[in-house]
């Protein structure tokens, strides 16, 4: 299999600067006398954008079969082997590289000994080369339908830009209705977004869409298969059903709570939430009943920020919108208390401006958290050390208050614990999906093929939302364009006879791409090549193609 | 209809947006006037400590090495737009793109033209060394051959032949469907906010040049004298929320790319003390929050915008503020102060403004077509990707993009 090779070796001189540093005529003609190796060149760059193609005609005209660039250590090499690759039609997993320039021009002030140390090198790049294998990339056939979990904004729009893209999705939503955290919210957005207007009008599209399907009150039970062709079972109902689908969205969004251990008190008739609050300002007489009628008499409402956990742009921009409304339509006086006031949105600080300038008295505390009495009759609340934003110090104020909107803390769905195992993807230590990975940030994750979105991977304003749910949807159809997707065949490859079932590749496979069936069986769609299955299989069964074990004795072996 | 889409400006919105449009197989023009890729993140650093703190410029630059074997890109750098038309449901454009001066293939990176040039700072230079544009540029704004002066040393001396100032613009043609702008944004001119001392004093820096240093040095070191400073003050919200330089917006940043510095200084050099002096701390986006609650362990965190920074005799800087819960003016001294920049409109919003009959919003930025149609404009066919739109870190201008490129594609599927 090793027989019969056609090596070619480039020797980079970057730019004329490793001449003073290492004897590249005796290089090449070192080279020359290497097993297999029938073309030595030296060049001057490999870098440079036009390289690849002068590199790849070499390959055509030499019918080259492996290819060892000696040089520096690219950042890009990866992508100079992809351009030479695509030039030459040699498998990129051919093409390897050597850093003569650090590990031995630079390391060895010695012109002869450096030199001496690049023989070395080559003649191991070289030996691992021959025992190459190409890793080749497969087409699997795949399915042209997305299944969506979680029916708020966040999974209707992906649909929706799906389905304009020429895609199927199934929207599965485990209440009984469409819409999320949306549709309990009245408050406006801002002067454009109502949100109860928008998310209706969704839901109608998307109902009226051929190409998408509602399942409500679904839930998904269990997850097989592999990218482009996931076998999701759900119980609808009680029902069940299993459906194929080529890719994963997840769109959960994020619950709410009340920490009331964090404010030392109960929620009341005069404490309540935002989303309480929301759901009041939603319908005309529960909000003549709240807050109509002060006329004449002076009222209070006081905002509470911060005091739950850090608060966020989400709970800000309600706020300040509410406060804003308040003031104006029905006349109150409006406190908002704050830490930091998170205006990190588009308009946000804008709005927190109007705010001040409407009569809005805005108060900030600093560590000394405020102090509470609350009675039947009002609200008192203390707040020492005062760091007002008008500029003004004071040793204590009281507020007295007829009514108070406490922030609620916002945390990840409470059944991730489920769902997240059930997906294959890992969560964050707050419990949100998916763990930080810039990598994989901001719709990918751990698991190929899944993608999360929204919400549900940490709490996000609206347009962030419409943003991501096109880029998911772009994502998708670039992976599964045309009914395929391509991966690559046999990176990592069980030995039957030498596998003993011993689990222990499954648990580690941090991309979830092993089950068993007699012997471990690993996923190609799923498997990214990490290796780390390899390294911990106690039977050796595993092997990495381009790492395997063979391959790193033959580079050993010479060097 | 051409499946081709010109995209302008290659900083991480143009350059994903390019990928993600010739991964789909359709025809790429990304201009770039700089003679570098990557636009302001190619200037800045890894904030990883003993751990990676998710700053997402890596993931930046590994965006700009996948250009380089990306299919059906066609790249211009030193390039800008020069005529836009409307034509057959498409645009016609021209490219002008300067030339370089300089032939990469002779090049021998000798630097002796970088050191003989009489400008300074030198005219004729290698683009920093995390471009990925490797090869020598000379900046004609600076050059007194192209200010009509007679000089031609950089010429004359280059052992290698490899410098013509004769050669001359080139103009291309092209014809597209769709345009993706990407322009970006501008960092807040420091010279425009006198009281802290930018410009007359070199230790106060902004956080460009702080990226920059640890980028390329890997360490810190004081302009005035090269010390290591013990030290050192952020200074938040500089030219952001603040209603005298007319920028009534919060640029979301500077927050999360301050603290990460500040945790990387006090990692580097354990023994120097970090304050920041802020309004409010923006904290959002993935495990943030506990970032800023470990930062607030080994950071000082003062609230207040200092009124004044000076400097004292003994080359120290005195930073004057309110200590609030004192009630009264103090003055501290540090070894350095960092201007945590933010984000303004680019600076040829207006030229493109007209080019591309586009509108701006209240603060500068360009203006998309409703809050929730961030990439769509009311041009017909050109969308909006990254800064230029609005702030964004870039994590969020990478999401951005590539909803760019779905609208893109979407548009041309259409017609
Ligand atoms: C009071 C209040 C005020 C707000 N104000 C603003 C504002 O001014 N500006 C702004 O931009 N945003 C605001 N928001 C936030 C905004 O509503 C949310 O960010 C947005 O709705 C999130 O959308 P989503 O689709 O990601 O999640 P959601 O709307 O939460 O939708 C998730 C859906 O998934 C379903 N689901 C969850 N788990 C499962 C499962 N296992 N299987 C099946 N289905 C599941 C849920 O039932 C839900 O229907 C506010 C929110 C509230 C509560
Ligand atoms: C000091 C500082 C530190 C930061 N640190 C971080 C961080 O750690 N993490 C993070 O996520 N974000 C960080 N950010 C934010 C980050 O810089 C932006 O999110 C990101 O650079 C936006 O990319 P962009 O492509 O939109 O714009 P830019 O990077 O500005 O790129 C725009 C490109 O367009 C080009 N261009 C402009 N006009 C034209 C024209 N007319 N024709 C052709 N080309 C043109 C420019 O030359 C440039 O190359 C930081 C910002 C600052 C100021
Ligand atoms: S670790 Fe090795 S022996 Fe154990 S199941 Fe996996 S392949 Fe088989
Ligand atoms: S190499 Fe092994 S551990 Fe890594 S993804 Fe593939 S199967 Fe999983
Ligand atoms: S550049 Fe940023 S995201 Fe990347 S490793 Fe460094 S700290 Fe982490
Ligand atoms: S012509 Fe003169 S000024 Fe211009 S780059 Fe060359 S040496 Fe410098
Ligand atoms: S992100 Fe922070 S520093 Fe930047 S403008 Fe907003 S509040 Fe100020």
């Amino acid at each position: 299999m090793t027989e019969g090779k056609r090596i070619g070796v480039f020797l980079c001189n970057c730019g004329g600067s490793l001449d003073a540093h290492l004897d590249l005529k005796k290089l090449k003609q070192y080279c020359q006398g290497l097993p297999q190796v029938v073309y030595v060149e030296e060049l001057r760059t490999f870098c440079l954008p036009e390289d690849p193609q002068k590199i790849a005609s070499v390959i055509k005209k030499e019918n080259l079969s492996g290819v060892v660039l000696a040089g520096c250590p690219q950042r890009n090499s990866e992508s100079i082997a992809s351009a030479i690759a695509r030039e030459s039609h040699l498998s990129q997993h051919l093409i390897s590289f050597a850093n003569i320039r650090e590990q031995c021009a630079w390391a060895y002030p010695q012109r002869e000994t450096a030199t001496l140390q690049a023989e070395k090198m080559l003649a191991s790049a070289v030996a691992r080369n021959i025992r190459l294998h190409p890793l080749e990339e497969e087409e699997l056939s795949a399915e042209k339908s997305v299944l969506i979990i979680g029916g708020g904004i966040g999974g209707i729009q992906t649909a929706l830009e799906l389905s304009r893209m020429g895609f199927g999705a199934t929207i599965l939503e485990k209440k009984p209705h469409l819409g999320g955290l949306m549709k309990g919210t009245a408050a406006p957005f801002d002067s454009v977004i109502q949100p109860l207007e928008l998310i209706s009008s969704r839901i109608e599209t998307a109902t009226k869409d051929p190409s998408i399907d509602i399942l409500t009150s679904s839930e998904l039970v269990k997850l097989e298969g592999e990218p482009g062709r996931y076998q999701a079972h759900i119980k609808q109902k009680g029902k069940k059903k299993t459906l194929t689908a080529g890719a994963i969205v997840v769109a959960t969004g994020y619950l709410v709570s009340f920490p009331q251990e964090r404010y030392g008190f109960p929620l009341s008739q005069r404490v309540i939430t935002q989303s309480q609050l929301s759901a009041i300002l939603a319908d005309e007489k529960k909000t003549q009943a709240l807050l109509g009628g002060a006329k004449g008499k002076e009222k209070n409402i006081i905002f509470i920020l911060g005091m739950g956990g850090e608060s966020t742009p989400l709970t800000t921009a309600f706020t300040l919108k509410v406060s804003s409304l308040i003031k104006e339509k029905y006349n109150w006086n409006v406190f908002i208390i704050y830490n930091n006031i998170k205006v990190a949105g588009e308009g946000l600080e804008a709005l927190f401006r109007q705010c001040r300038s409407q009569g809005i008295i805005l108060l900030r505390y600093d560590e000394l958290r405020p102090g509470f009495t609350i009675s039947k009759e009002k609200i008192g609340i203390r707040l020492g050390g005062l760091l007002t934003s008008l500029e003004k110090e004071e040793e204590e104020v009281t507020i007295p208050g007829h009514l108070m909107v406490v922030e609620e803390r916002i945390e990840p769905e409470s059944d991730f614990e489920n769902l997240a195992p059930l997906l294959g993807i890992n969560v964050d230590p707050q419990g949100f999906l998916q763990k930080d990975n810039p990598h994989l940030f901001p719709i990918a994750t751990n698991k190929a093929g899944v993608f999360v979105m929204g919400s549900c991977h940490h709490p996000m304003l609206l347009p962030f939302i419409m943003e991501e749910a096109a880029a998911t949807a772009l994502h998708i159809a670039e992976q599964l364009s045309e009914g395929k997707i391509r991966v690559f065949k046999e990176r990592a490859m069980v030995d039957k006879g030498k596998c003993t079932l011993c689990l222990t590749c499954i648990r580690l496979c941090p991309h979830n791409a092993i089950s068993y069936d007699r012997a471990a069986v690993i996923s190609e769609a799923l498997c990214q090549g990490c290796g780390v299955c390899a390294s911990e299989c106690p039977a050796e069964a595993i092997e990495i193609r381009n790492y395997t074990t063979h391959q790193l004795m033959a580079e050993i072996g010479v060097s | 209809m051409d499946k081709s889409v010109l995209v302008i400006g290659a900083g991480v919105a143009g350059i994903t947006t390019s990928l993600e449009l010739a991964n789909s197989g359709v025809q790429v023009v990304l201009v770039e006037k700089s003679p570098g890729l990557g636009g302001a993140v190619a200037s800045y650093c890894c904030k990883a400590t003993d751990q990676c703190n998710k700053c997402s410029v890596c993931v930046a630059n590994q965006k700009m090495e996948e250009l380089w074997s990306a299919p059906n890109l066609s790249l211009f750098t030193n390039s800008v737009i020069q005529k836009l038309a409307r034509s057959d449901g498409g645009f016609h454009i021209t490219v002008t793109h300067k030339p370089s001066y300089v032939d990469d293939d002779k090049c021998i990176r000798c630097q002796l033209c970088t050191e003989k040039c009489p400008t300074t700072p030198s005219s004729i230079f290698l683009p920093p060394p995390h471009s990925s544009l490797q090869s020598y540029v000379i900046d004609t704004d600076r050059c007194l051959h192209f200010q009509g002066k007679k000089c031609n040393l950089c010429q004359e001396v280059c052992p290698a032949g490899a410098v013509d100032l004769s050669q001359k613009e080139r103009e291309e043609n092209f014809q597209v469907g769709a345009i993706v702008v990407a322009t970006g944004f501008s960092p807040f001119d420091p010279t425009r906010k006198k009281r802290y001392g930018y410009g007359a004093y070199p230790d106060v820096i902004t956080a460009l040049e702080l990226e920059e240093q640890l980028r390329i040095e890997g360490k810190l070191s004081r302009p005035s004298d090269g010390n290591q400073p013990k030290q050192i003050a952020f200074i938040q919200c500089f030219g952001s929320r603040d209603a005298h330089v007319g920028n009534n917006y919060c640029s979301r940043v500077c927050c999360t790319y301050t603290m990460r510095l500040a945790n990387l200084l006090k990692f580097k050099h354990p023994d120097s003390s970090v304050t920041i002096f802020y309004m409010d701390i923006q904290t959002f986006g993935k495990e943030f929050e506990q970032f800023y609650q470990q930062c607030r362990q080994k950071i000082t965190f003062i609230r207040d915008m200092p009124s004044l920074i000076q400097q004292d005799g003994n080359n120290k800087l005195l930073i004057t503020y309110q200590d609030r819960k004192e009630g009264q003016v103090v003055r501290s001294n540090f070894d350095l102060a960092v201007l945590s920049v933010g984000l303004c409109p680019g600076e040829d919003t207006a030229k493109l403004v007209e080019l591309l009959g586009l509108q701006t919003n209240e603060h500068g930025f360009f203006k998309s077509l409703s809050p929730l149609q961030t990439n769509e404009t009311e041009a017909e066919g050109i969308f909006l990707a990254g800064t230029c739109q609005g702030p964004r870190d870039i994590s969020e201008s990478i999401a951005h993009s590539i909803g760019a490129a779905e609208k893109a594609l979407a548009y041309l599927g259409a017609e």
